[in-house]
Formats: structure tokens, sequence, C-alpha cells
């Protein structure tokens, strides 16, 4: 487990690199990532419980009209999740580690540091003064609890902001549920009353908490990272589910001996780790086809330039650039390359998306696409994704983990071959502007060689070195934040020789 | 029996050029559209050699003298070809076209081994103009680039001055006869008016506006001659085109011709006396040359920029397939092509104050914005540009109709200032408001801030309008303030690059030559990493130092 757990927190050190591409601290500081491990122990939490500041939070209406919110108040009474009973249960103390450990806590507060008023300052029209982060509702709809995207420009600040993204966010409004949330009724109410009165159930369910994260880290209505705002200075989104969640500090149970949930903790299945890959494959593609839509609207910025991969452009021109040989580039930017990255491999073991896929990817590429046509495909795509959510978690034991793995490399491949327009050029399948399909290859490939352990299969010191070796060679050098310095140039023929090891390695597995 | 002879054609030619004359502002219709060399045929440079390649110990014998040839107090050089074909690199222009770069670039198109024969790189490769060569799917035939000679000796004299032959046959709308004809007789064409002289497919030369943009139209872009760099072009590997700035290139160039105040005190009074168009006092002036080149230049790439974002501007350009709208090439290069760093310079410096939005290329509008604050048109250039910013910011890339009215009409502007100055005077006073303006706009003392190449033609002018005031040569001036061992180099750390005679030396047979020459090819490894290592906070301080030092300077004692 240790093993295991640190190398998957050096997953994240990518997402961390990926996202640092505009700022880093940024990317610490708004919490996408932890970078600790995290060690969080009934007695730990007792003793900070009583040191910890008392949240100021009025709560608005709290009427029974469902859907309002309550504030992170409500919930963190000593004997409901405030920690008084953490020896019984770790979710006892949910309010405790959100407060203490967990990065969503403090997302309202990074919208009043020098970063984000740098940003706004940029982003204001020249000649006129930028309005604070705080009241600004591009920043706010992810950045706080709300009951539903703001939609006016600009709002004045409430209390409940300063909670940043708290229970709330992704448990669901509790005015309709919290009074018989603290009842002994309520664990016996079935799924359909529970979500009737505005209670988001995210215990049995992987699929539904990435939808929940990929509604702000991939983004949604009202909710989006456009490359306006990376380029006045917020980080680029990239999400990865299994990595997110992982890092997340936890406040559940984990699925000890005491778990009263143990029947439906998906983190005790054999193949969590990949079926937490899956997840955030299908919720991120998902949110990202109906972010898509929302940004082909009159009055969106268009061709919206986020959509697309941020080292297609983004480096520096070079004499030998390895970026020209590798693609036998023709000046056109690559579309989907982290969100649709490993897709078709992804969804070819679930129930379909892959011509959707495909058509979008055509329309995005020209150099300025319909509108209409694109929202049009990006419909098309997001009811595909009904069919592969139907089909979600799909059975992966050993042999299929081995197949998935295998499929990822071999449409890395194509991707790559596709886009240079020669299959000869598939040897070298690590190029700037597929930095991240191929980050998205390694962290597909970690998470179903993670499952594999789990099933029992043996994965030897060699496979982890090789999978060592391709993180380090994603890992960009020291103040750069781009794939494309020259040192990167040297490493991709390597690192294409590894895939190609791998994957003899794998197929020795299948044929055992 | 010169005499006579001379005397009959001066008559018959006289009769075919009275015509109404135009305003001498020393640009004719074939410069600024209207008819031109595109429809007449060239006659290839073996006819120049008979005049133009003298070598040393030329000018004794009888055509010399009447050519004035002559090393001292000659009205030309007689060995411009030789300058041309031994210094120019336009002489290699088409050759560079079957080097290695080349056939890279042909190999990302996809046209191995074909390269030298599309005619999108021929357009600007040599002085055939395309309309006139036939192509099945944009490649000429191998035959023709063996057999023709005037294709493949690049850019040669007429690509600049004008095809020489007669119109075409058929063609109602062109003259019979082209220049060629009366230009053999150097006592009569001499004189004539530049205005006569295009009637007859001869680019006037003479005027800055008409010569910055017959350079413009390859080193910008011309949609109406098929010569446009593309972005996929560039992608394919074709080196990034240098900014533009007139007295700079015709000195690194270099000059095959003699400036009217470089010639003797006697042909210059002959010619102020018989000349229909008397030369004015104020056109040897470079540092009227730089501003008039940098409005006209500007206005060259805002019609390109226009023409390629035309919603209504059809399918094809010279039968060459139009590139889709947004044309990357059009915008910012280094807005895009920089390595990520946080805290780089773009993002602290506020570059297009609409963070995310590529702007169009910078460099053509820097001098142009100095030029026309010098010029009193600051006022209606500014609200024009204005407008061009916003309808290039308001959405990436642009919306196109907007794009291209706006562009059009700051065009318009610019040729109208361009014009302007050139038919006005230049005095000692526009030059130190040029100056003065080139420095405060380097040093970042008003936006926008200077990308890499607004830099270099920040760089560039001032060394022109410097070198004059102080009476030395540009060369001087560009090493005195921004080589080696100057404050930007040791500021910045990465100088500009500022010579663009820098290359690698490569053998290649030119065809129609027998033996292999020496050419320089450009060497994308010396070209391109100033651009990556550039950064405009250090630039504006060491602009600043130089102003400075000539503040001080010009202070009294």
């Amino acid at each position: 487990m240790g093993i295991e757990e640190s190398s998957i927190r050096g997953s994240a050190a990518i997402s961390a690199l990926a996202a640092a591409v505009i700022c880093s601290a940024a990317a610490i500081a708004g919490g996408l990532v932890s970078d600790r491990p995290v060690a969080i122990t009934p007695g730990t939490l007792t003793a900070s419980a009583e040191s910890g500041q008392p949240r100021s939070s009025s709560g608005p209406d709290m009427a029974t009209v469902p859907g309002r919110l309550t504030g992170a108040n409500s919930c963190a009474a000593s004997s409901c999740h405030g920690g008084g009973r953490v020896a019984e249960d770790l979710s006892f103390a949910a309010s405790q580690v959100w407060q203490r450990r967990d990065p969503h806590a403090r997302a309202w507060q990074v919208l009043t540091q020098p970063l984000a008023l740098e940003m706004m300052r940029r982003l204001a029209a020249p000649g006129t003064e930028p309005i604070p982060a705080t009241e600004d509702t591009r920043c706010l709809n992810c950045h706080v609890s709300t009951e539903s995207p703001y939609a006016e420009a600009r709002v004045s600040e409430t209390v409940n902001h300063r909670d940043g993204v708290s229970c709330e966010s992704c448990h669901g409004a509790a005015s309709g549920w919290l009074a018989e949330h603290t009842t002994a009724r309520w664990r016996g109410y079935s799924a359909k009353r529970k979500a009737e009165l505005g209670f988001i159930d995210t215990t049995g369910d992987l699929l539904k908490r990435a939808q929940i994260c990929a509604d702000c880290h991939v983004g949604g209505e009202g909710k989006d990272v456009n490359h306006d705002l990376i380029a006045a200075g917020h980080p680029r989104l990239d999400f990865d589910f299994r990595v997110f969640h992982a890092n997340e500090p936890r406040h559940w149970t984990a699925g000890g001996p005491g778990d009263r949930n143990r029947a439906l903790n998906v983190e005790l299945r054999q193949a969590f780790e990949a079926e937490a890959w899956l997840a955030g494959q299908v919720a991120g593609g998902r949110a990202a086809a109906r972010l898509l839509q929302d940004r082909t609207g009159e009055g969106r910025p268009w061709p919206e330039l986020a959509e697309y991969s941020c080292f297609s452009c983004h480096h520096d021109l070079r004499a030998d650039s390895w970026y020209r040989l590798a693609r036998g580039s023709v000046g056109r930017l690559q579309w989907g390359t982290w969100t649709f990255g490993p897709k078709a491999a992804a969804f070819g073991g679930l129930g379909g998306g892959v011509s959707e896929l495909a058509q979008l990817r055509q329309l995005m590429q020209r150099p300025l696409p319909d509108r209409g046509a694109v929202r049009e495909a990006a419909q098309k795509l997001d009811s595909a994704f009904s069919g592969i959510e139907s089909t979600f978690p799909p059975k992966l034991d050993r042999q299929g983990l081995i197949a998935l793995s295998l499929r990822l490399i071999d449409e890395h491949a194509v991707v790559v071959a596709a886009s240079s327009g020669s299959v000869a050029d598939a040897a070298v399948p690590l190029a700037a502007g597929t930095w991240d399909e191929a980050a998205q290859l390694y962290l597909g490939l970690h998470a179903a060689t993670a499952a594999r352990r789990k099933t029992g299969d043996e994965v030897t010191a060699e496979e982890e070195a090789l999978l060592e070796g391709l993180r380090q060679g994603l890992v960009f050098e020291e103040n750069v934040d781009s794939p494309g310095s020259p040192g990167f140039a040297d490493r991709v023929r390597e690192w294409s020789l590894a895939v190609a090891k791998f994957r003899e390695l794998l197929q020795g597995r299948a044929a055992q | 029996m010169i005499r006579i002879c001379t005397v009959v054609l001066m008559l018959i030619m006289r009769a075919g050029f009275l015509r109404a004359q135009e305003p001498s502002v020393g640009v004719c219709a074939s410069v600024f559209g209207g008819e031109g060399s595109q429809s007449r045929q060239l006659v290839g440079l073996q006819i120049c050699f008979k005049c133009h390649a003298a070598g040393p110990g030329a000018g004794q014998d009888e055509l010399a003298e009447q050519l004035g040839i002559a090393v001292d107090g000659g009205w030309i050089r007689g060995n411009e070809l030789r300058i041309w074909g031994g210094e120019d690199r336009h002489s290699q222009a088409y050759a560079t076209l079957q080097g290695e770069t080349a056939a890279r670039i042909g190999r990302a198109l996809g046209r191995e081994g074909a390269i030298h024969r599309d005619v999108r790189c021929i357009a600007c490769h040599s002085a055939y103009p395309i309309s006139q060569l036939s192509a099945v799917d944009l490649l000429i035939e191998e035959a023709v680039v063996k057999t023709d000679l005037r294709l493949t000796q690049g850019v040669s004299c007429e690509g600049c001055h004008g095809a020489a032959g007669d119109g075409f046959e058929g063609n109602a709308e062109s003259p019979l006869r082209g220049w060629l004809n009366p230009h053999v007789n150097p006592d009569i064409w001499r004189y004539l008016s530049p205005e006569e002289k295009c009637r007859n497919g001869y680019s006037d030369v003479r005027s800055v506006v008409s010569r910055a943009k017959i350079c413009a139209s390859c080193h910008v872009g011309d949609v109406s001659m098929g010569r446009v760099l593309t972005h996929e072009m560039y992608a394919a590997g074709h080196p990034p085109l240098p900014p533009f700035e007139l007295e700079t290139f015709e000195d690194l160039m270099p000059k095959h011709w003699m400036e009217f105040d470089e010639k003797s005190p006697e042909l210059r009074e002959k010619f102020q006396q018989r000349a229909a168009v008397k030369r004015g006092d104020a056109e040897s002036s470079q540092g009227r040359s730089t501003v008039i080149s940098a409005l006209v230049v500007y206005a060259a790439f805002l019609r390109l920029t226009a023409d390629l974002a035309d919603p209504a501007g059809g399918e094809e350009l010279q039968g060459v397939p139009r590139p889709v709208w947004p044309e990357f090439s059009q915008f910012d290069c280094y807005a895009c092509h920089h390595d990520l760093k946080s805290r780089g310079w773009r993002q602290t410096a506020q570059v297009s104050g609409r963070p995310g939005r590529p702007r169009l290329t910078p460099w053509p509008a820097a001098l142009a914005r100095v030029a026309a604050a010098s010029s009193g048109g600051a006022a209606a250039f500014g609200g024009v540009e204005q407008r061009l910013d916003e309808s290039v910011l308001g959405t990436p890339f642009g919306e196109s109709a907007a794009v291209t009215a706006a562009a059009r009409d700051l065009a318009a502007a610019c040729e109208a200032m361009a014009l302007s100055i050139e038919s006005t005077g230049w005095s000692g006073e526009s030059q130190r408001q040029v100056l003065e303006g080139i420095l405060a706009a380097g040093g970042g003392l008003v936006k926008p801030v200077a990308d890499y190449d607004s830099a270099r033609q920040y760089a560039w002018a001032f060394a022109v309008l410097q070198a004059e005031v102080a009476g030395k040569k540009r060369a001087e001036a560009v090493e005195e303030w921004f080589g080696r061992e100057s404050g930007l180099s040791t500021r910045s750390g990465v100088p500009l690059l500022l010579d663009l005679k820098v290359g690698e030396p490569v053998q290649l047979l030119i065809p129609g030559a027998t033996k292999e020459r020496e050419i320089l090819q450009i060497d994308p490894r010396q070209v391109l990493p100033p651009i990556a290592g550039y950064d405009a906070v250090q630039f504006q301080a060491a602009f600043r130092e130089i102003r400075q030092k000539l503040t001080a300077e010009a202070a009294p004692q």
C-alpha cells in the first residue's frame, strides 16, 4: 500500500506540473492537489478540533425549501461531523478533515491572494478598474458553494462564500434534507427518498463522485476556465479523477472492519484503481462535451483555444524541432488532447461514443470550426455518454486489465501516426502536441497496473521501473512549464522505447 | 549618328507619352494596383548584361561613355549585375528552392521533390509573375524549370523594375511597347518623368512609396500576385520572415545604384535642367525613407490581412487555394510560440490588454505608429487602429468582416500619410521627432510592449536615423549602439539579430549555371534562439539607457 500510494502521488505530481503551466503556486493554493500524504488519526483530530477556529457562518434561509444552502457550519457540530465521535467512524470528523486539510476549504481564500488580484487586473478591459475576484461569478461559480451557478456577472459577497467549496457542493444543498439527516430514520431511507430531498449520495457510486468533481474540475455551464482566464494566470485544468480522488484528504471510512457501508464501498473492489481512472474518463468526457456546447453559445469567445493542446502552439521555435520531425506538422491545432486523449480505448470497452468523438474531432481541428456544427456534434457525443454510463463499470479482471493497457498503448501510436500522416513516425509517440496524450497514457497504464496488482497479478520490478521511467520522462525541466525544452526532446525516443518494452512485457503476460 | 537617332527616337516616344500627366508624387498606377508588369513579358537579364555588367576597367569604350559609366562621377555604376549576382541574395532566391531546407518543406507539404515547381513558392522566389505560368495542381512542368532562365535566375532585374517586354497580344488594356525600347537610350530615358516610365511598365524606383511597396509585395505579401507565406508553410519549415525596414534592407542588399547626391555635380545639374520631374531636396534623406517605408509596409500588411480575412474573398487567389481564415501567419507568432514560463514577461507586460487573444503581427505597426505620430496623423491613425484592435481582440482571431473593413481603412490612412510625407518636405526637426518617438516606443514609455521583431524594427530604424544625424554609415551606428560591446548586448545577454546575412554556406548548382556556387542558406540554429531568448523588459531598459545617453549629450554643457 505504501509503494502504491506514493506512486499515485507521483502521478499527481504530473498533474501538478501540467496545472503549473501558468502558475504552480496557484495550482497548490487553488486546491488542485495536495502535495503531502494525508495522515489523519483520531488522536490528531481530537486535538485539532479543540484548537480549531470557530467558523463564522450565519447560514441563510433554514426553511424547509429544498435546494437552499445551509452552510458548512450546519454540519460541524461535534456530535455530528465535528469530530466528537471520530473513534466510531472517520466520517463523523468530516467537517474537521475538510476544514483543516482539504484545499476545497480554502477555495474562496485564494481569490483574495496576489495572483488573483493580478489576474483580475489583466482581465479588466483596458482603462477600466478591475473588480474583485470575490465578486466575479466567473470565479465564484467554482470557488464557493452555490445553489446553482450565478447567472449575473457580478455579485456581492456573502458570509457563506468564505467557506469556499464546502460540504453541500458535493452532498447537495441541505435545506431539504438536513433535518431528516440528523435523525435515526435517515439510515433507513431509500436512495430515491434521499435524492428527492436533495441529498447526493456518493457512497456506492464512483461515477457519481467523478461527475461531481468534473463539474468544476472540467467545467460546465457558468463554470469555464477558458483561454482568457488561463492567459491571465489561471492554471490549466488537467483533471484525472483517480489522482485527485487519491489526493483528496479522506473524510470518509476507508473500508476498514468497522465500515458500516462496507458492502457498498467501491474502493474495496479489486479493479477499483482502473474503475476510478475510467470513471474520470467518462465523467470528464461528458462534462467536456457539455462545456463545449456551452462554449459555442453566442457572445462566447470562439474558437475557444482552451479546447486545444497548449503545446500545439506554445513551444519555442527551434531549428532541430523534434515537434516538427515527430508530427510532420501542418500548422494545425490539436484538439481535445487531454480530456479526450485516451477515449477510444476507454470507450471501446464501454457502450460507444467512438464515432461521435471522431466526428467532433474532425470539426474541431479546422482552423475556424463551425459553431453550429460543433454544438450539434457535441450534443451527439453528450447523448452517447448515456450508453457509456449504462455499461459502467465494465467487468475488469486480470485479462481485461491487460487488454485495456494494450489498447491504450496501441491507440496512442495510432493517434500519433494519424497526426503525422505517417505510420513510420509511430515509433516516436511523444511529441509536443501529444504531451497531453502521453501523460494520459501514463496515467491510464498506472491505473491498470495498480488494479492488476490487486487482482493478484504479479507486477514485476521491470514493469515498475518502466512506469516510473515514463513518469520521469514527462516531468518538465526546471523553470520551464512546457515540454518543448531541448532536454525534453532528447527523452522522446527513450520514452517511446520504454512504452514499446512495456507493451512487450504485457503481451507476454497476456499469453500466460 | 547617335545624336540623330536620339532625336528621332525621342519624337516617336513623346508621341506615345503625351497623355494626361498625373500629380508628381512619384507613384504610378502600376505600383498601387492597376495595370502592372504582371501582364507584360519578361525579357530576362541577359539583355541587361550588355550595359549593367561591366567589370573593373570598363567605362573606356563609347557605350560606357554614353551611359555615363564611370567609377567616379558616373550616372550609373555599370556593375549592377555583378553586385546583384555576387552579393545580393535576390540572385539566389530561386536556387534556395533546390536546397535542403526547401526539400524538407516540400516533404512536410506533401510536395516531395517538387517544391521548386510549386507556384506558391515561385511567386516570391522568382521574378516570373505566376499568372503567366501554367500549372497543374499548382506545379509547373520540370521542362520549364530546365529551360526558362527567366524563372530560375531568382528575383532578377525585372522582379523589381518591372517586366521590360511588350504586353501580351490580345490584351487591350496593355500598352504595346515595353520599357526596354526607350530605356536603351539613356539620353532620353534618364529625363523622362516617373509617370512616363510607368506607363511602359517600369516601376517607379525613385519614389520611396513605390519602392517600399515593391519590396513589401514579397517581404510582407500581396494577394493579387499570389505572394502569401502561410502558416502551413511556416509550420513546414519556412524560416520566419524578418521584419522589413527599407533603408536597412537596401544597405544589407547591398545597393547596386548610386543615390542622387552621390553623382557628380555636373550630372546632377544637367538632370535638374532637363528632367521632366526635378529632384527635391528631401529626396535623399534616409530618415524620411525609413518613415515612409514604415507606413507603406504597414499598409501592405493590412491589405494582406484584409484580403485574407475578407468574407467575400472567394476560394482562390491567383489560382492558388485561398487559406482558410483565421490565417495564423497574420497573427503575432510569439504570442503563442513560446515555451510557457510562470511569471514570463508576456504576462507581466500585458501585451495586448486582452489576455488569451492573439493580436495581429505587431512589428508592421510598430514603426508606422511612430511615423504617424511624427507626421501629425496620430489622432486619425489611433482612432482606426483602435477599431482594428477591437475587431481583432473582441473574439479570438477577430470577426473577419470587421477586421477586413478596419484593416482597409487603416491601410488607406497609412498610404495617404506616406504620400503626403513624400510630396512635402522633410526637416531636421522631423528627423529629431521620429528619433525621439522610436526611443520612447522602444524604451516602453508608450504602449504596446515591443516583441522581438518590433524591437529589431526600432533598433534598425534608430540606427538609420542616428547615423544620418551623426554623419556616419548605418552599419557603424548598428555596431556602436547594438553591437557586441553595446549596452543592449551586455544587458540582455541575447543580442538582437540585426545582420540578416547570417547563414550556412551551401554549394548549389543554380539552374542555367554550369558549375556550383556558394549560396547562403538561412540557418534556423542562428535565427531562432534569439527569439526564444528575447526579454522585452531587458530590451526596454537598454533602450532607455540609449535615450538617457543621447539626452545627456544633447544637454547644454
